[in-house]
């Protein structure tokens, strides 16, 4: 109950924020809208031009962009402090948010919301619906509320990789690097998984890169798409336990550098 | 000159400090480029297919080299901005110190270090692609041409950022404009794509800016894919640039620094 209410308080607090600085909010929209337009753009030249990843064509290739965007803006609305963990490591104010009575983890997930990626998210939503057009999809209730399913298991896991990965700043103090590691390798997530080799695609379904905007596409577009959703919630589940218990094992080595 | 010569050692000793963030940092380039890589490999199932005269081996050649390059061209310090707004830029200014020239040698320390690191993960692989014939190994002057384009770029790149990270004396809070201007920078610099994507009236256009001369310019001349006079008129151009964009930054510190308040202790 005192998270939510937490939760509550920053998400009014960060509002305000927003509303305050919001020309700045208006421009991070507008260069989050103008980056998924620019790979349209060049997905689209590169298809039309060159040739196709096996069994992907276009449509395909902007449902993948748009579970991307999607996950991508549902993270970035709700976990953008989550980067600052290493730095409240590296500078000791760690030790301070330790001695608030709600969960840690909780507290450095989502005490800072990001309000322009909300108004982000009519874009990829507009581009799922063209391409499943385009494709002549029928898209039946239970598939769409499957596929939103899909994508929080994708934001889970996002989120859980990017908790595990920081929470290892708790042992090792600087891991920025490391940090911007997990995000170049969660980046991987918008290319269709026919493009990874064999093993490559095996690690990625262990390093759940590929659950994160590909599982989605699957549900969305498979004849059977509950087999991909069991799949994606099952990773989402044991990433999630990971995430949680990596944190708590760190803090517990955890001995402060302020 | 020695006080930011120290500046400089403090920045590669802090980088050294940390050897495996180092390491991290340097996967960070190979990543992203292994992704792209196979992305292209995935979209030419038809070696012989071009796409504005690339094929597949000169585009794999080039995203090779402007991931190389692409970190060092284009990096970001935030806290120049978060300096000016939450009122820490009286520790600087009371100093004997030039702020741009103090952020420079910080970022001439971190690059150091960057470009060595990238350089031995990346080392091996553009080996192997010159022994495929992916493109020719590069002349003796091609590098020294090519290494005055990249010190170019690394400039025209720290200047332009700096320039943006200044307006946070007129808007406080600068985060959007400039993850606007990363964007707009990363896309007319060539990194999402060669800028002959965009057809030759475009690119005509495009490559006069001083974007280009960050990555697009530096990777065109890696590749031997400019004659010795485009080269030199090139870097002409580049460091034109740089001097236009120098004068802006100081323009910009001066009118900026008038309007400046720190409040408090």
């Amino acid at each position: 109950m005192g998270s939510l209410r937490l939760l509550t308080l920053m998400a009014r607090l960060s509002w305000r924020r927003d509303a305050a600085f919001r020309t700045d909010a208006l421009l991070r929209f507008l260069s989050g809208f103008l980056e998924f337009v620019i790979l349209l753009c060049l997905y689209g030249l590169a298809l039309s031009h060159v040739g196709k990843p096996p069994g992907w064509d276009y449509p395909d290739m902007v449902l993948l962009l748009a579970a991307t965007d999607l996950v991508d803006s549902v993270f970035g609305f709700a976990c953008s402090s989550l980067a600052r963990l290493p730095s409240h490591v590296l500078d000791g104010t760690l030790d301070r948010l330790l001695l608030v009575p709600v969960p840690t983890l909780v507290l450095v997930s989502f005490n800072r919301f990001r309000w322009d990626y909300v108004f982000r998210f009519p874009v990829p939503i507009l581009a799922m619906v063209w391409a499943a057009v385009s494709k002549g999809m029928l898209l039946s209730l239970p598939r769409v509320l499957g596929y939103v399913a899909a994508l929080l298991c994708g934001f889970v896991l996002r989120w859980a990789l990017t908790a595990t990965v920081a929470s290892l700043s708790l042992l090792l103090v600087r891991v920025d690097s490391l940090f911007y590691l997990i995000s170049e390798v969660i980046g991987l997530a918008r290319y269709p998984s026919a493009v990874f080799p064999g093993f490559c695609r095996m690690v990625f379904y262990v390093i759940p890169i590929l659950f994160i905007a590909n599982v989605p596409v699957s549900v969305l577009t498979s004849p059977n798409p509950w087999r991909f959703l069991l799949y994606a919630l099952t990773a989402a589940t044991v990433w999630g336990v990971i995430a949680d218990r990596a944190f708590v094992l760190c803090l517990h080595r955890y001995t402060g550098v302020s | 000159m020695r006080k930011y010569s120290v500046v400089f050692r403090m920045q590669v000793k802090s980088a050294r400090a940390y050897v495996l963030n180092l390491l991290f940092s340097a996967l960070c380039v190979a990543v992203p480029l292994f992704g792209v890589l196979l992305f292209w490999r995935a979209l030419f199932q038809d070696p012989q297919v071009r796409i504005a005269g690339y094929g597949q081996s000169d585009i794999m050649a080039y995203y090779l080299i402007t991931r190389l390059i692409g970190d060092a061209v284009s990096s970001e310090w935030w806290e120049i901005g978060e300096n000016i707004r939450e009122g820490r830029l009286h520790l600087f200014i009371l100093k004997p110190l030039d702020y741009v020239g103090y952020y420079f040698s910080q970022m001439l320390g971190a690059n150091l270090m960057t470009i060595v690191v990238t350089s031995v993960v990346l080392a091996p692989l553009t080996c192997i692609l010159t022994a495929k014939g992916y493109f020719a190994a590069p002349s003796p002057s091609t590098l020294l041409l090519f290494s005055i384009a990249v010190a170019g770029g690394i400039a025209l790149g720290f200047l332009i950022g700096m320039a943006f990270q200044l307006c946070a004396f007129w808007l406080g809070e600068t985060s959007g404009l400039n993850n606007l201007r990363y964007l707009l920078t990363t896309l007319l610099m060539g990194a999402y794509f060669p800028l002959d994507f965009l057809g030759p009236r475009f690119a005509s256009v495009l490559t006069r800016l001083p974007f280009s001369y960050q990555l697009y310019f530096p990777a065109k001349l890696f590749l031997g894919q400019l004659d010795r006079n485009s080269a030199l008129a090139g870097l002409a151009w580049q460091w034109g640039w740089v001097a236009v964009t120098l004068a802006i930054v100081r323009l910009i510190w001066k009118q900026g620094i008038r309007r400046y308040e720190s409040v408090g202790g």
